[in-house]
């Protein structure tokens, strides 16, 4: 069973089956004796139109995740198809495919940009590289600029010059130059201030709508998902614990994990019950605890999760979980601070397409 | 470490071995006669030799051989640690070479232990007081000591203490007031080295955060502190001091020509003069001995020192 | 109740061309003894610049107008051997970065030793070796390090970013100070970890009832432990009061700007920059 979404939506514009990527555990071990698993079996689509969000803190495999689909990082099992097409290892017609009609928005906006470019400069990058001539890039520059509302002012300085949510905006205008089919976003507000986050997710939001992008957005910042998504999965060890639809996520987190992340966001209006506190931290790869690997933590742990790893459980339509307790019939606590009994298993997959 | 250690050997050997091939091409393509190099330094004089005495040395000495064979012929000597004869002496390279040494070493060594004994003071004052007078002052003398090439310098001091005021001796070798000179020389590039490498990295270690902390927490005595501070100062100091014993060896070369030590650096400028082969050989050996040395050297002592440092 | 630290007309300048460039402007600041007063600004506003200031730390910028004051005891005129007394018994600080908090070349049974150990050089430390040691490993279970004789023999770079900052907390609080200042410890940190130390911050305010200054640019990460909350900007303080009225109704533009940058979510179709 894994978790893709349903058939007849249309090819998904990105396709990642059963993903692995292992690291060794000495550092420049070539023969790789021992490995630990980064990324362990992870399967999404993004589908177009579509603002697919991974949530997770550091350590889970985010960043890995987006270096394996630039092509950073070598994978040990598992495929990529981008737009059907198969993206192999190392250069070649799917891979070659795939990073042209991707562009990246980073974490650090003026790190990101050359020193020593103007700004106006910066935006049209991607143009200069594919043989662009300059018509075609002014215009481009002047589209975006209207559409973003950038004074042209900005386009003239350099980037130690503006403040992290301008350059940012700079940043997003770049990418959106050349008119991406996948827009990948890794952790786009981390390096704002509260007013320029709020600024920047409501940019986001009306780009995506005028635009219709599709985009993976990789974020720990629940503010800007709940903003954004229309698919959220959770990312804890290298595992996709839970996905589903935003609001379904937002209104009935299935996962203890979930749970606790929606309650230590502290965004009012998010998590009305009482703060979950989790022990521990995620641990590191080397250290992967047996059975399920957020047992240690769990507040909702019993004996078998540190005997089986959970299985992949449907909980509600095109909302899935791994746990052992979904789909037990017990008490878990909701969004809205009622307490609801989560549907038999049974009756949720009979009413569903087989998996 | 022990692999570590292994695998930084064999490496080792094939620098060795790149050092001594490329130094035998630049002989071989240097102008001149060797045999013809060879007999005058032998005899005594140009007028001394004849034509069939520098043809009995070509054959002799094999210096008729194709290059990659003498080249090879060399080799197989020295795996079985066995350097050869000098061309001019006939004596074995590794006893000339064990005679000469040691009082090399001594220059090296009282050379290192004078700019540390400088270096470091000035160092830490000028760090500590970054900005004020006291640190000019020593930035100014570092540029001026760096800038100082060593031949210039010790022509000077001869001028000054040998020539004008008769203090010191200005050649040979003999007791300690023989050493004074050319230690002072080769030590004032080294103290203007080590002085701004240790201004910095005082400098650094005064403004980091941990220290900021630490005297957040209430553990301000100047002793603690100053432990703090220093050890973060002993990785790039101690990297400089260990790589200067190298630097040492190179400005032997012209120091030991100048005040005529007769040491190693002396040794390898009359034997290039005379196309001595094998002691050329056997020097450029030694010194990329030292050199490969010394590099491991520093490499295990910054994971010693550094617990971030592992040597993989 | 009369506060315990009074901050008032505090001006600092950094140094520069002509007075200098002005961080700190006639800012009034005012903490009771055993509240969490939550001080909340963007980047640059000054606060971490304040922070040293009260430490009496914030060289090379200069003290050049107004008081602080600490029990009654005035901190601005202090020499630098008064100041060493002051600091750490009575006001510490804790700072944001937890790698930079710790010195990378020590292992971590050295670094507690310096803030647990009684003074050394003294003849007895060596004998009372056993009874700090204890005392520490208990304060460090208390915070949640488990198998701490273990973990003391690391060196901070072996220590999760959680861990090192349970740690940096653990050393502040040792000489149970009257004041604590908190410099954004949680910026650094996930959100399950932030609650976590949130939660550790208000535990061990009741144990040791000291008053404490969290600084945050998270206005929602103040307003989940904060009894009080003075909002700066540029140098000086815009608004302060109770918290939950801080949060409900703002009174100044900028707090209402931070108010409204804590919701989730926002209307698309609102009005753009």
């Amino acid at each position: 069973m894994s978790v893709v979404s349903e058939p007849g939506v249309g090819v998904p514009v990105l396709s990642l089956r059963e993903l692995s990527v292992l690291l060794p555990v000495r550092p420049g071990d070539i023969f790789r004796s021992r490995s630990v698993p980064v990324l362990n079996g992870v399967s999404l689509d993004v589908h177009a139109g579509e603002i697919f969000c991974l949530v997770g803190e550091s350590g889970a495999g985010k960043t890995t995740l987006l270096d394996v689909i630039l092509g950073f990082c070598v994978v040990q099992k598992g495929t990529i198809r981008f737009r059907g097409r198969q993206v192999e290892q190392g250069r070649g017609p799917g891979r070659l495919q795939l990073n042209r009609n991707t562009q990246v928005v980073f974490q650090d906006p003026v790190a990101s940009l050359s020193p020593f470019r103007p700004l106006g400069r910066s935006i049209v990058e991607p143009l200069q590289a594919r043989g662009a001539d300059r018509a075609e890039m002014r215009k481009t520059v002047r589209q975006l600029c209207r559409r973003m509302q950038i004074p042209r002012s900005l386009l003239r300085r350099r980037p130690s010059q503006v403040s992290a949510g301008q350059a940012q905006k700079i940043c997003i205008a770049r990418a959106l130059s050349t008119a991406p089919d996948l827009l990948l976003l890794d952790e786009p507000l981390s390096a704002l201030d509260n007013p320029a986050c709020q600024e920047t997710t409501m940019l986001l939001c009306r780009l995506q709508r005028e635009y219709g992008l599709t985009c993976l957005l990789v974020s720990h910042d629940l503010r800007l998902v709940r903003a954004m998504a229309t698919t959220v999965a959770v990312l804890y060890l290298g595992r996709i614990v839970e996905q589903g639809p935003a609001d379904s996520f937002f209104e009935r987190p299935a996962h203890p994990y979930s749970r606790a992340l929606l309650s230590s966001a502290l965004v009012p209006g998010l998590w009305p019950g009482q703060r979950i506190v989790l022990e521990g931290e995620m641990p590191s790869p080397l250290n992967a605890p047996a059975g399920c690997p957020f047992h240690p933590r769990c507040p909702e742990r019993y004996s078998r999760c540190s005997r089986m790893p959970p299985p992949l459980r449907h909980v509600r339509p095109n909302h899935f979980v791994r746990c052992h307790r979904a789909g037990q019939g017990s008490s878990v606590q909701t969004a809205t601070g009622h307490i609801a009994e989560l549907e038999c298993c049974e009756q949720l997959r009979s009413s569903q397409r087989p998996c | 470490m022990l692999k570590y250690v292994v695998r930084r050997t064999m490496c080792a050997g094939i620098v060795l071995f790149g050092a001594t091939l490329l130094t035998y091409a630049m002989m071989m393509l240097a102008p001149g006669d060797a045999a013809l190099e060879v007999a005058i330094a032998r005899y005594g004089g140009r007028t001394l030799v004849d034509r069939d005495t520098i043809h009995w040395i070509r054959k002799k000495e094999g210096l008729d051989d194709p290059l990659h064979l003498q080249y090879l012929h060399w080799l197989q000597h020295v795996v079985r640690l066995d350097l050869g004869n000098s061309l001019v002496d006939e004596e074995p390279v590794l006893d000339l070479i064990r005679t000469r040494l040691p009082r090399t070493a001594q220059l090296a060594g009282a050379a290192v232990v004078l700019s540390l004994l400088f270096s470091i003071p000035v160092g830490l004052l000028a760090g500590m007081r970054q900005g004020s007078w006291l640190d000019s002052l020593g930035c100014a003398l570092s540029v001026v000591g760096i800038s100082m090439p060593n031949y210039w310098l010790g022509l000077l001091l001869i001028l000054v203490f040998s020539v004008q005021l008769h203090w010191l001796p200005g050649f040979g070798r003999g007791d300690w007031r023989h050493m004074v000179l050319p230690v002072l020389t080769l030590a004032t590039a080294l103290t203007a080295y080590t002085a701004r490498v240790l201004r910095s990295a005082v400098i650094e270690a005064l403004q980091s955060e941990h220290l900021l902390a630490l005297r957040a927490r209430g553990v301000d005595s100047r002793l603690t502190l100053g432990r703090h501070v220093l050890r973060s100062c002993l990785i790039p100091v101690g990297t400089i001091v260990a790589l200067e014993f190298g630097m040492v060896l190179e400005g032997a070369v012209i120091t030991e020509t100048i005040f005529a030590w007769p040491g190693i650096g002396d040794l390898l400028v009359t034997a290039v003069g005379n196309r001595d082969y094998p002691l050329i050989q056997g020097l450029v050996l030694l010194s990329a001995t030292t050199f490969v040395v010394l590099n491991l050297l520093v490499d295990i002592g910054y994971c010693l020192l550094d617990p971030r440092v592992s040597l993989s | 109740m009369r506060p315990l630290l009074q901050v008032e007309n505090l001006e600092v300048v950094f140094p520069g061309p002509g007075q200098g460039t002005p961080v700190l402007d006639c800012l009034d600041l005012a903490l009771h003894p055993r509240e969490i007063l939550g001080l909340v600004g963007e980047s640059g506003c000054g606060k971490s610049v304040l922070a040293r200031t009260l430490l009496r730390l914030e060289a090379p910028a200069r003290i050049v107008a107004g008081s602080i004051r600490l029990a009654g005891v005035e901190l601005t005129g202090r020499s630098r051997r008064q100041m060493r007394s002051i600091r750490g018994r009575w006001i510490t600080l804790a700072i944001q970065n937890p790698d930079g908090a710790m010195d990378p070349l020590y292992p971590m049974a050295r670094q507690f030793r310096e803030v647990y150990a009684p003074a050394p050089g003294t003849f007895t430390w060596r004998k009372e070796k056993t009874a700090w040691q204890e005392h520490l490993f208990r304060r460090l279970r208390e915070v949640g390090i488990g198998s701490p004789e273990e973990r003391c023999r690391q060196y901070p770079h072996q220590w999760s970013r959680g861990m090192l900052q349970r740690a940096q907390l653990v050393m502040v609080f040792a000489a149970r100070p009257r004041v604590v200042i908190l410099d954004e410890i949680t910026s650094a940190l996930d959100s399950t970890v932030t609650l976590q130390i949130l939660g550790l911050i208000r535990r061990l305010r009741r144990q040791y009832g000291s008053a404490i200054i969290l600084i945050t640019h998270d206005l929602a990460v103040a307003g989940e432990i904060c009894d009080r909350i003075a909002v700066m900007c540029r140098g000086r303080i815009v608004e302060h009061g109770p918290a939950p009225e801080v949060l409900a109704r703002p009174k100044h533009p900028y707090t209402g700007m931070l108010v409204d940058g804590c919701r989730p979510g926002t209307d698309p179709s609102a009005g753009m920059v």
